[in-house]
């Protein structure tokens, strides 16, 4: 699948160099614009042992390994399209613990979960994106405007995004201004932990067994379990995505179902609107400095479905304990304020800087802050190193493995959550960036050696390790190529 | 316990305090520095995206607010 998508970024390139050599005339190469493009590399791996699929206990080791190509084509003026593809792949531990119960559990029998070993839900662990953008240019007036559609798609999560956004500089104060509105509509498939599912070949909503190892019922909708809890049927547990903190409903559920593998999983939809805001103004010759507003509305299933919360029933064997699926609100409103600085300390020394307040309305702040300081060792290449510090106050929905206090209900009143990422946290980041940018033309060149059809512009390598304060540690390197046509 | 509003202050005093002086084209070398552009580059933006999963606060920032993240 790599060779494949390499092969296609290279076709992309080809086409598009040569097809500019075609429709140029000569009297208007001075104007000609070369074609961008940016390669870029990710790769990232975590561990952890608070995993949320498991309640709040369990392996977080993931690695992600993603491959993006950006490409900007520029058409006339200063008006151009910009592309932008990605293929993401990633394993997870945690994954293989959505289904851990390796088979039916008879009634007060206990399971062996053997970690790591349950099976995959989903067996296509990739996800593929792409969006594509037009820049409208008025050179007159400084400005850019730019609608966008892009797409996301990986085993369970489909989504489509649309988004214009309008760019402005003020040449008298010079400032420039930045706004952006998007919207992205996904579409989940609703995975829940196997033992709340059918025990049938065809999961999905037709009822079946609660979500209790006591389960007992058949895949028709008659199923009666007679858990620690009272059981319930798998459609109770898929309806309470759809209720208040209170059980009463909110939203209908869509009636819709995927199949996949000869098994059917009902969809839900979850719906995300931001506003993003930026003005960036120079001060001095060495200074200059940024402040953003941004805001987001998310409705729909805000929740993970295949996350499980276990609750404080007094029982230590996980396969006896009171188990639910995480419930969450189904509307989130966020604000961020951030402010940039920038400052040029010496000929080769800069300062780079970032501050970001947060807060949203399931009670979770945040205070991000960054600091970079990017030194010229040679003319060309640039060593970077750099801190972040994050610090949030939790949602009060969280409460960590065993914690929610029991209830007799098949759906408990109110929200809850073991998500760790939702809870108070503080993590730090220190990492160091490579950029090497050539100071004379490098690249390849024609076959009269007389101009390139390859120019680089830079070569980038970044590394960062991240480390939070429930033990969570991740690593990530990145490369990127920046070269013209 | 973030002083959020102090820090709100703070932020908006030094927005409306600095003071901005003109800058001819030809003074212009080092705001034209990448060091010196606003915003996350594009390996920069790429690293964001996979720790922006792991932090509850993320989203609103030009970043990511949607779509399925394929982690755990």
């Amino acid at each position: 699948m790599e060779i494949i998508f390499t092969l296609i970024v290279l076709l992309v390139s080809t086409v598009v160099a040569f097809g500019q050599q075609k429709t140029v005339k000569p009297q208007e190469e001075k104007e000609k614009r070369p074609v961008k493009v940016s390669l870029l590399s990710n790769y990232y791996e975590q561990d952890g042992d608070r995993s949320a699929v498991n309640g709040g206990w369990g392996s977080q080791k993931l690695t992600s390994f993603t491959q993006e190509a950006g490409f900007y084509i520029p058409v006339k003026d200063s008006s151009g399209y910009k592309l932008h593809v990605g293929i993401d792949h990633f394993t997870a531990a945690s994954l293989r613990m959505i289904d851990k119960y390796q088979g039916p559990v008879a009634s007060g029998a206990s399971t062996t979960i053997v970690a790591g070993q349950g099976s995959s839900v989903s067996e296509d662990e990739t996800r593929y994106f792409g969006s594509i953008g037009y820049d409208f240019a008025n050179k007159k007036k400084h400005s850019i405007f730019t609608p966008t559609i892009g797409f996301s798609k990986e085993y369970d999560v489909a989504s489509i995004n649309g988004g214009l956004s309008f760019a402005k500089y003020f040449p008298k104060k010079d400032i420039h201004y930045v706004t952006a509105l998007n919207i992205i509509r996904d579409r989940w498939m609703v995975i829940a932990p196997g033992e709340f599912r059918p025990l049938t070949a065809t999961d999905g909503v037709d009822g079946g067994t609660g979500g209790s190892s006591y389960g007992s019922g058949s895949g028709s909708g008659s199923g009666s379990g007679s858990g620690s809890y009272g059981g319930g049927s798998g459609t109770d547990y898929y309806n309470q995505l759809f209720t208040d903190a209170n059980n009463r409903r909110l939203a209908e559920p869509s009636g819709k179902t995927i199949e996949k593998n000869g098994k059917k999983f009902p969809v839900d939809y979850r719906t995300s609107y931001s506003f993003s805001n930026m003005v960036a103004f120079t001060i001095n010759k060495r200074m200059n400095a940024a402040v953003g507003l941004d805001l987001v509305l998310q409705k729909g299933l805000l929740s993970t479905p295949f996350h499980r919360v276990y609750f404080n029933d007094g029982v230590h064997v996980d396969s006896l304990k009171e188990v639910r699926i995480e419930k969450l609100p189904r509307e989130r409103f966020k604000v961020s304020v951030s402010g940039r600085f920038n400052y040029f300390l010496t000929n080769k020394l800069a300062l780079r800087s970032q501050v970001r307040l947060y807060a949203d309305s399931w009670d979770i702040l945040a205070f991000t802050g960054t600091i970079e300081a990017p030194y010229k060792v040679f003319k060309s290449l640039t060593v970077t190193p750099f801190y972040r510090f994050h610090k949030q106050q939790g949602t009060s929905y969280y409460n960590g493995y065993g914690r929610h206090e029991s209830s007799p209900e098949t759906i408990p009143a109110g929200y809850y959550t073991s998500d760790i990422d939702l809870a108070y946290i503080t993590s730090n980041k220190v990492g160091t960036a490579l950029r090497f940018v050539p100071f004379n033309a490098f690249g390849i060149s024609d076959e009269d050696d007389t101009k390139k059809i390859l120019n680089v512009k830079s070569i980038g390598l970044r590394y960062a390790y991240y480390k939070r304060s429930d033990g969570l540690k991740a690593n990530t390197v990145s490369f990127e190529l920046a070269f013209e046509l | 316990m973030f002083k959020s509003k102090r820090c709100l202050a703070a932020l908006l005093l030094f927005v409306t305090a600095t003071s901005c002086e003109s800058v001819k084209a030809y003074q212009r070398q080092y705001l034209k520095d990448d060091a010196m552009q606003q915003g996350a580059s594009g390996i920069e933006k790429s690293e964001n995206e996979a720790f922006s999963y792991r932090e509850g606060a993320s989203g609103g920032d030009f970043g990511k607010t949607g779509g399925g993240c394929g982690c755990n």
